[in-house]
């Protein structure tokens, strides 16, 4: 085949790779380049996967997305995609996309154990308003529960926060971010009292040393990997530390790889604050002027329930406390952990540590250390983000170009909707907390709401919501826009008796059948990604935005207008006491929708300001500027609170834009004078979340984890992703590329760890763990080379549901479940 | 969650054409062995490149060839490639391809 057609693609993909690789273009490849694309139209989005927000170009063709190309004009990628993003327009267009409601029936009517039937959209909203008000009225707000998503839109994730904390009066909404982000969350609440990284992707291009903790960017953030493979190409003396607890793709360009004892990166951080100090390297002045030191308590359990043996042993269970030291108390208490120490515990070598520990001390050295699960989905895992903040904080390398320690994000907008937006069981929009007071009567002012709208306890976080699924302490419960059936830790004994037990009502809102639509009561079918106006939020505390490209299927309806559109079902009577609805007569005989949605905030703008050249289903629905309205309402909360978002109908013209956003400009680095608008004239430094303006170091050692491998599970498990797919494999399972380039799990496994069990590559095997087991097949070669005694098995195959294997254990402070360490046992299928 | 058979059969590789634009970086003093070994891998055209280590490259998927995500994998694994990045993506039936030429 030789023809002009053909010439032009290859021209136009020849074009994108030379501009995008800083190379020419021939003026020939130019022309051909530019021709031929008049009957796509092309718009901007977010990228429906990870957290690191890159910029795409949709494509879309007689009302279908047809293609996507890297966008050269954003910030973030530079016109680069990775191999997720390019097969982004078919995760719309699998075989078996759910388009009508589906009811379990038996003789025309709801039964748990009947059969799925297609249903009209009143009918399942009738039958789940019925079970929701039957819950309230029975068992009061606490029996009535969300799990939502990092993956919602910022107005579906503010929308549904508003619908369950005010309107059903239940703080029992989490997002699937407890899983990913909570201990990142944690660890910046404690060390600067607000959330989300003060650096930005810039640092990229400025500094000298690359460290990553738990991080396997090459595969799970490979747009930004990218970026410090140049760099680090472009320049002699830049140099990666990899830290890891097995070799993978990110090891390839370390200097320095550093294979150590799982959980032992507690010690190895605390050897190496005690050899910034023990070498006089201390930013003194620094230290000085901007922060304090703590002693946290110690020994705090690992987030069992109470009766769990384990538990009971703590002596200071889920106790988040700390005191008031010195920095001499500080010195002494990290100079327990010696090299020597160090060295025998981690099973690093002395050379290695001391090496990275250098780079650290050396005042001359631009340190950009960057963490992800293997920090955050930890036992300690709020603790090893304090650590790591006391490293760069004892040296001052803090908040300046290329001095940047980078909380790195799993999902698309875990920042800018799970964690902005307040969609945690205890937050409020801009890192308010529904314990504090003054923060819910600034919610509800804003939401127009009486006094006493908002329950002052926390509701339950995701795996306590499990627990009492379970319990039957939930029995109303609607799970949006995730997969927790297929990744939620301990499958068998604390996830699936919840949603079984007949008791329970469970309703999956989800574009695909998923393990968790198959043990549903109800599924609702769902819009996806350019199928609706979204915004999303980065690792860099980017918000982007995007219009509604295309229709989506059928009866398929995005997360926003379910919400809304369901508040329509409930009476203000029905779901408030008669003392609140005294507060505030006027709201009698409305619904949810008129009180929540119909508020004179919400309906504010027209749908004439709607984009004349775009549908925008939600908004004809409803009558006015849905996603502008909600989100003018919620970026109230943050204005003049150093969460300044711009106005809403900037971010349809920009790729984005770093907040806070003061006075029409983002903020690349915070807590600087020079960058930073909330920072005072001659301060240098302000980390202002603290009152004081002055960020915490904490001392905490090094305790072990829960479970150790032992005679009987003789080795350690780690879960996680690979580059083709994306969390459970919903999305990327569908797209025949991705599927055929990693059809299905393995476990990457040592040979001789493999020989000893008398298997082989390739070879079918089966993991057992104390609460369950899986089979798969054995993987010797590869992209992952593991060391003795270390396994890994990604979590992208719902056909090996590795999560059956996973201790519910969770970083006590966080939540947050540790996917990292789990002892398995390993034996050949019969 | 594993694909429904209707899905995985008919593969697009018996019926589509797809291309790709890929940036490559690779250590400067590896440039040479590599340009060499990429002229080797079937499907893929070296547009332009930098003694630098820069490769801008075009990869394609024609009925009945090599998978393209496969070759992929093949480039990523090539010794001195430190880095593959794509820039484009394309995907359509070979029979547009055919009839978009059929009309010029």
């Amino acid at each position: 085949m030789n023809n002009s057609r053909r010439t032009f693609l290859k021209s136009s993909a020849a074009a994108a790779a030379a501009s995008a690789a800083g190379l020419s273009v021939t003026p020939s490849t130019q022309v051909l380049a530019k021709t031929g694309k008049q009957n796509i139209d092309w718009d901007k989005a977010p990228c429906r996967f990870c957290g690191t927000g890159c910029s795409v170009l949709v494509g879309v063709r007689d009302g279908r997305v047809v293609a996507t190309q890297a966008d050269p004009d954003s910030p973030v990628n530079r016109g680069l995609n990775c191999i997720k993003g390019y097969f982004l327009s078919k995760i719309m267009y699998g075989s078996d996309r759910l388009t009508t409601p589906l009811l379990r029936m038996k003789n025309g009517k709801y039964d748990k154990n009947g059969q799925f039937t297609p249903v009209s959209w009143d009918t399942a909203f009738e039958i789940m308003a019925r079970k929701f008000k039957k819950t309230l009225k029975e068992k009061g707000p606490t029996a009535v529960g969300m799990f939502g998503s990092g993956q919602w839109t910022v107005w579906e994730g503010y929308a549904a926060s508003k619908f369950m904390k005010a309107g059903l009066r239940s703080n029992n909404i989490d997002p699937n971010a407890r899983h990913c982000m909570a201990s990142a969350v944690g660890g910046f609440m404690r060390t600067f009292g607000i959330d989300e990284p003060m650096g930005c992707y810039d640092d990229f291009e400025n500094a000298d040393h690359f460290v990553l903790w738990g991080s396997n960017m090459a595969e799970c953030h490979p747009v930004l990997w990218s970026r410090i493979a140049a760099r680090v190409l472009a320049f002699d003396h830049v140099r990666v530390s990899v830290l890891s607890t097995y070799k993978h793709r990110s090891c390839d360009l370390a200097h320095l790889p550093i294979i150590f004892e799982p959980q032992t990166d507690l010690a190895i951080g605390n050897f190496i604050c005690h050899h910034i100090i023990s070498t006089n390297r201390v930013n003194k002045e620094f230290i000085a002027k901007h922060t304090r030191f703590r002693m946290g308590a110690t020994d705090i359990g690992y987030g069992l329930p109470d009766t769990s043996p384990l538990q009971m042993k703590a002596a200071h269970p889920n106790d988040g406390s700390s005191k008031e030291i010195k920095f001499e108390d500080f010195a002494t208490f990290v100079s327990d952990y010696t090299l020597e120490k160090v060295s025998k515990l981690s099973g690093v070598s002395k050379k290695s540590l001391l090496e990275l520990a250098e780079l650290y001390a050396d005042p001359d050295t631009k340190v950009m250390s960057l963490w992800t699960m293997g920090v955050n989905q930890h036992t300690r895992g709020v603790w090893m983000n304090n650590i790591l903040y006391n490293m760069h904080l004892l040296t001052g390398k803090i908040s300046q170009p290329g001095n940047s320690p980078f909380s790195l994000t799993g999902q698309p907008s875990a920042c800018g909707t799970a964690r902005e937006v307040g969609t945690f069981s205890h937050r409020l929009p801009a890192d308010m907390v529904v314990t504090n007071p003054k923060h819910r009567a600034k919610a509800e002012k804003i939401w127009k709401l009486p006094s006493g709208t908002i329950p002052a306890k926390p509701g339950y976080h995701a795996v306590l919501q499990d627990r009492m699924l379970k319990k039957g302490k939930i029995n109303a419960y609607w799970v949006m826009c995730n997969n927790n059936v297929q990744t939620a830790p301990n499958l068998n004994e604390e996830t699936l008796p919840g949603y079984k037990n007949p008791d329970n009502f469970i309703v999956v809102s989800d574009p695909y059948p998923t393990v968790s639509t198959s043990v549903a009561d109800l599924i609702l079918p769902t819009a996806m990604w350019v199928e609706k106006e979204g915004a999303y939020g980065n690792a860099e505390r980017r918000t982007q935005f995007w219009y509604q490209q295309v229709d989506a299927p059928a009866e398929a309806r995005s997360d926003l207008w379910q919400l809304m559109e369901f508040s329509k079902y409930f009476k203000v009577e029905e779901v408030w006491p008669e003392e609140l609805i005294k507060k505030k007569p006027e709201v009698r005989g409305k619904t949810l929708f008129d009180v929540l949605y119909r508020n004179g905030n919400v309906n504010r703008f027209p749908l004439d300001q709607t984009n004349p050249d775009k549908n925008n289903f939600e908004s004809k629905q409803f009558g006015f500027y849905v996603q502008k309205g909600l989100f003018e309402e919620y970026a109230t909360f943050g204005r003049g609170k150093a969460h300044d978002l711009a106005p809403f109908d900037v971010y349809h013209t920009v790729r984005g834009l770093r907040w806070p956003v003061v006075n029409g400009r983002e903020t690349l680095r915070r807590f600087h004078e020079d960058s930073d608008p909330y920072v005072r004239d001659g301060s240098e430094f302000e980390f202002y979340g603290k009152a004081d303006g002055k960020a915490w170091l904490f001392a905490l050692p090094y305790e072990p984890p829960p479970e150790v491998p032992d005679d009987e599970f003789d080795l350690w498990l780690c879960t996680g992703r690979v580059l083709e797919h994306w969390h459970s494999g919903s999305m990327t399972q569908r797209v025949p590329e991705l599927y055929k380039a990693f059809p299905d799990a393995v476990i990457f496994m040592h040979p001789d760890d493999a020989r000893e069990r008398g298997l082989r590559r390739g070879e079918e095997a089966m993991v057992i763990s104390p609460r369950g087991e899986i089979r798969t097949r054995v993987e010797t070669r590869g992209r992952n080379t593991m060391h003795r005694g270390f396994t890994f098995i990604p979590f992208f195959d719902a056909t090996e549901l590795v999560n059956k294997l996973i201790l519910d254990a969770t970083d006590p402070l966080s939540k947050q479940t540790d996917y990292k360490k789990c002892p398995v046992r390993i034996e050949k299928v019969a | 969650m594993r694909l429904p058979d209707s899905f995985t059969e008919g593969s697009t590789d018996s019926t589509e054409y797809t291309v790709c634009g890929l940036v490559l970086l690779s250590k400067s003093e590896d440039y040479q062995q590599l340009y060499a070994r990429l002229q080797t891998i079937d499907g893929l055209d070296i547009y332009n490149s930098s003694d630098n280590g820069r490769f801008a490259v075009t990869l394609e998927e024609l009925p009945g060839g090599c998978r393209i995500t496969d070759q992929i994998e093949v480039v990523r694994n090539l010794p001195g490639v430190v880095d593959l990045s794509l820039a484009y993506s394309h995907t359509e039936p070979i029979s547009d391809v055919l009839a978009a030429d059929s009309h010029s």
